[in-house]
């Protein structure tokens, strides 16, 4: 799942292309999976098929996708040791709870809004 | 007496296509309306009204196109013209349909093929009716001859070996008849092409589990109905083109040698035709359903 803020300060492209690098570097998508076709995506988040196509573009420059005519958009084997997914809530995680302790808040008082949240958003 | 045995026709391929849309919806269960997500109702709304628009805008075509010619073109080409009127409301529709908004938005890395939506039974014989009408119509087209008003591809004629008819039938569905009817499919068949696209393509609003399934469902009766309404663009017209051949070439009695089994293969070949377009007015009738998985 792909999630685009369009009114945060990171273009929408760059939120594209670092969840995608993050998903590929922990492992969620595998060695030659293949990504969802640019106007599907663009139509799905609403957004202009160039900013799919863009941010696409960049992941191939980052070695981390290969892009065929007809074939689709595939991921590539990577280099460095993959980040496991559980390292990577983990991370997520201790950065939100350093937000929280910024702003005077307590581990449980985090724990009580990651509950409500998903309660009000599932997925 | 001539009029009374092809309304009793249509009325029984009616009653039994209305008959079949009721079991083939009886065993798909509908989702539970509360689940649904108020940006979905908002498109089955709008592909609802698309579709009767273009059933209306079908209907009246229909009616336009079946009194075109006394040469019995009119009437094989009225089924093709309702066909495209729900092929374009189909298309309308769902160019309409509500694309993704607000501040956030989410999608899934899910990819959606043609293959997910079409209906495994219906496409697949559409294309079959397809080539034979194609093939039925290069077959009929390269065996007639011009009438005797000079329109070319009329008529099933036997000739000496002067070169001068010596006995003729008529109508033959040669190239007078072959040619409206292969553009009007060309047309069908690139109207499916586009709106089945469009089904598979057109945004997903971000949704849960439930409501993509909802979501799917609703995707797939939409290509059902596209698949449907090309189906009966091409079964009909080929059920009265093969009805047509058989009785001429029965008449013909120059051929009497392979008349017969050439008459009883146009006579299986309409009944198919016949059987298949019920099938598909049922799927035309139906209503989208998901099964409880």
């Amino acid at each position: 799942m792909i999630k685009v803020d369009v009114t945060s300060p990171s273009p929408p492209y760059e939120q594209i292309r670092a969840q995608l690098a993050e998903l590929i570097r922990c492992g969620v998508l595998n060695v030659g999976t293949r990504l969802p076709p640019v106007r599907q995506l663009a139509a799905d988040l609403g957004l202009a098929v160039g900013t799919v196509a863009r941010a696409y573009r960049e992941l191939e420059r980052a070695g981390y996708v290969s892009g065929k005519r007809g074939g689709g958009t595939r991921v590539l084997p990577q280099p460095e040791p993959q980040m496991t997914r559980a390292d990577l809530i983990e991370q997520h995680a201790r950065a939100y709870l350093t937000e929280v302790a910024r702003l005077g808040g307590s581990a449980e008082e985090a724990v009580e809004a990651v509950q409500a949240a998903a309660h009000a958003d599932p997925a | 007496m001539t009029t009374a045995i092809p309304l009793a026709l249509t009325v029984l391929l009616i009653l039994a296509s209305v008959l079949l849309a009721t079991l083939v919806s009886s065993t798909r269960a509908v989702a539970p309306s509360s689940s649904v997500d108020s940006g979905l109702r908002t498109t089955a709304r709008r592909l609802l009204w698309a579709r009767l628009a273009g059933l209306s805008l079908g209907l009246t075509a229909s009616w336009l196109v079946l009194n075109w010619d006394g040469l019995g073109r009119g009437p094989l080409l009225a089924t093709p013209a309702l066909g495209l009127g729900i092929l374009f409301g189909t298309l309308t529709g769902e160019a309409a349909a509500p694309r993704p908004h607000g501040a956030i938005r989410g999608a899934s890395l899910e990819i959606r093929t043609a293959r997910d939506y079409l209906p495994r039974f219906s496409a697949p014989l559409a294309g079959a009716l397809s080539l034979v009408t194609v093939v039925l119509l290069a077959v009929t087209t390269a065996t007639a001859s011009a009438d005797d008003m000079g329109r070319p591809g009329r008529v099933l004629a036997a000739n000496r070996p002067d070169g001068t008819v010596r006995s003729a039938v008529s109508p033959w569905p040669g190239w007078f008849y072959a040619w409206p009817l292969l553009s009007v499919l060309a047309v069908a068949f690139l109207l499916s092409a586009l709106a089945v696209h469009r089904v598979v393509r057109r945004g997903r609003l971000d949704l849960d589990a439930a409501a993509r399934a909802v979501d799917d469902a609703r995707r797939a009766h939409s290509a059902r109905v596209v698949t449907a309404a090309y189906g009966i663009c091409v079964a009909l017209p080929l059920a009265g083109i093969a009805v047509v051949a058989g009785d001429a070439l029965h008449r013909q009695s120059e051929f009497i040698g392979w008349a017969t089994a050439g008459t009883c293969a146009l006579l299986g070949v309409a009944v198919l035709s016949a059987c298949s377009a019920v099938w598909y007015l049922a799927e035309l009738l139906s209503r989208p359903g998901i099964k409880p998985s």
